[in-house]
């Protein structure tokens, strides 16, 4: 008797005292997103924040705008231009497979596919594009997929990210899947990719200067020192995971795609600057 | 009565501070090794856990109870610990968000 009163008591408290989670709008989430780094950072200029580091530290631009006299991503933009102009072995070609042949469209991946529920990036589209012509699909992390992406992303330098959650539940399920991802700590060290990239922004990490996460994934792909070589979206999550001492997922895991496609549309209105170059 | 007890209370600490058997090492690292594939079905494994019980698999190749037993119970706390992490996290995360 005593301990179904007490139930029902710590019931209606736990129905009065908890707040119902507010109804998921990612445009809200949008504008406090952006307004947390203008504030944060009131000396940058919105569309620089495309530049990562670069943006935010003072220092590291200066050596950056010389390195930029011979971009080390050069190489790759060329064998990008090349692998995406050849023919399959079906005579087709990878614009076939996108908007506009391919042009100036990287701003608007990832997308939600309505088909098939799903996310898909640049880099999946990419893949899907040539399985669907019988080629095989290419390694995620570097090579090829970096130099297709790098070629395409160069052709939309300075298009605003525009991303879109159509009205389908499934994509607003995805974005939620995203932003939880993107605000859940993992790992051995308790980090989230946000302690590192919003309550950490501008802060030094060992040799590095933590990016901002507004426009994180604007220069993609990226020719780091460090790797010696390109790499692509994937990569980048897959060394941030393991920084953290979480094991990291497979590259294009439903998680990654989806904290790409919250990260994405939270720059929507952020100018692509890829591909990029860190140190 | 109360001598008897307490001598079967010594004789129990007796044994657990006496060396691990292979059954106890063998059986500490199934336990950890299944813990560790649940953690990673709900991707929440950690690097750690990881190599702890690759180290674990070494300590029984080698027949190195004691050790096995050590690092098989070690890697158990680490997939449990990161599987709990992971359910608090199923709320926790909406504290961080930025509004
Ligand atoms: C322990 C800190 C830490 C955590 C946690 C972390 N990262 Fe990073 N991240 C870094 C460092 C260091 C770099 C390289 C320096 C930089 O560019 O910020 C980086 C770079 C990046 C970049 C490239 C930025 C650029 O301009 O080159 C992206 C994208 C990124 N991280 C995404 C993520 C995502 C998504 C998560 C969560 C899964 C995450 N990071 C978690 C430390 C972290």
């Amino acid at each position: 008797m005593i301990v179904r009163r007490l139930l029902a008591v710590l019931i209606a408290g736990a129905s009065l005292g908890a707040a119902p989670a507010p109804a998921p709008n990612p445009e809200t989430d949008r504008v406090a997103f952006q307004s947390y780094f203008f504030t944060k950072f009131p000396n940058v200029k919105h569309e620089e924040f495309g530049n990562g580091p670069y943006a935010v530290n003072a220092p590291m631009r200066k050596q950056w705008e010389e390195i930029m006299q011979f971009p080390p991503y050069e190489p790759a933009l060329d064998e990008g231009r090349e692998a995406f102009e050849a023919p399959f072995a079906n005579g087709r070609h990878y614009s076939d497979c996108f908007d506009n042949g391919g042009d100036g469209i990287r701003q608007t991946y990832p997308r939600f596919d309505t088909k098939t529920g799903e996310i898909i990036t640049l880099d999946g589209a990419i893949n899907a594009c040539r399985v669907s012509n019988g080629e095989k699909p290419l390694p995620l992390q570097t090579g090829v997929m970096a130099s297709i992406t790098a070629f395409m992303s160069e052709s939309s330098r300075g298009k605003p990210f525009d991303i879109k959650i159509p009205a389908d539940p499934r994509a607003l399920a995805a974005y939620e899947r995203g932003k939880e991802f993107f605000y859940a700590r993992k790992g051995q060290l308790g980090f989230a990719c946000a302690s590192c990239h919003v309550q950490g922004a501008g802060e030094r990490l060992r040799g590095d200067i933590l990016a901002p996460a507004l426009g994180i994934l604007a220069a993609f792909p990226i020719y780091r020192s460090d790797w010696g070589a390109m790499g692509t979206i994937d990569r980048r999550f897959t060394s941030c995971s393991a920084q953290t001492r979480a094991v990291p997922l497979p590259a294009q895991a439903a998680a990654y795609r989806e904290v790409e496609y919250f990260l994405s549309y939270m720059s929507n209105g952020i100018p692509i600057t890829g591909p990029g170059t860190r140190p | 009565m109360k001598t008897a007890s307490f001598a079967f209370l010594g004789l129990m600490l007796c044994a657990s501070a006496m060396a691990a058997t292979q059954p106890d090492a063998e059986a500490t690292f199934k336990a950890a090794q299944s813990e560790e594939a649940l953690a990673k079905a709900e991707q929440a494994a950690w690097t750690t856990t990881e190599t702890t019980l690759a180290d674990a698999q070494k300590s029984l190749t080698a027949q190195k109870w004691d050790e096995a037993k050590a690092l098989a119970d070690e890697a158990l706390a680490l997939a449990k610990r990161s599987r709990a992490q992971a359910t608090e996290q199923k709320t926790l995360w909406q504290d961080a968000v930025i509004r």
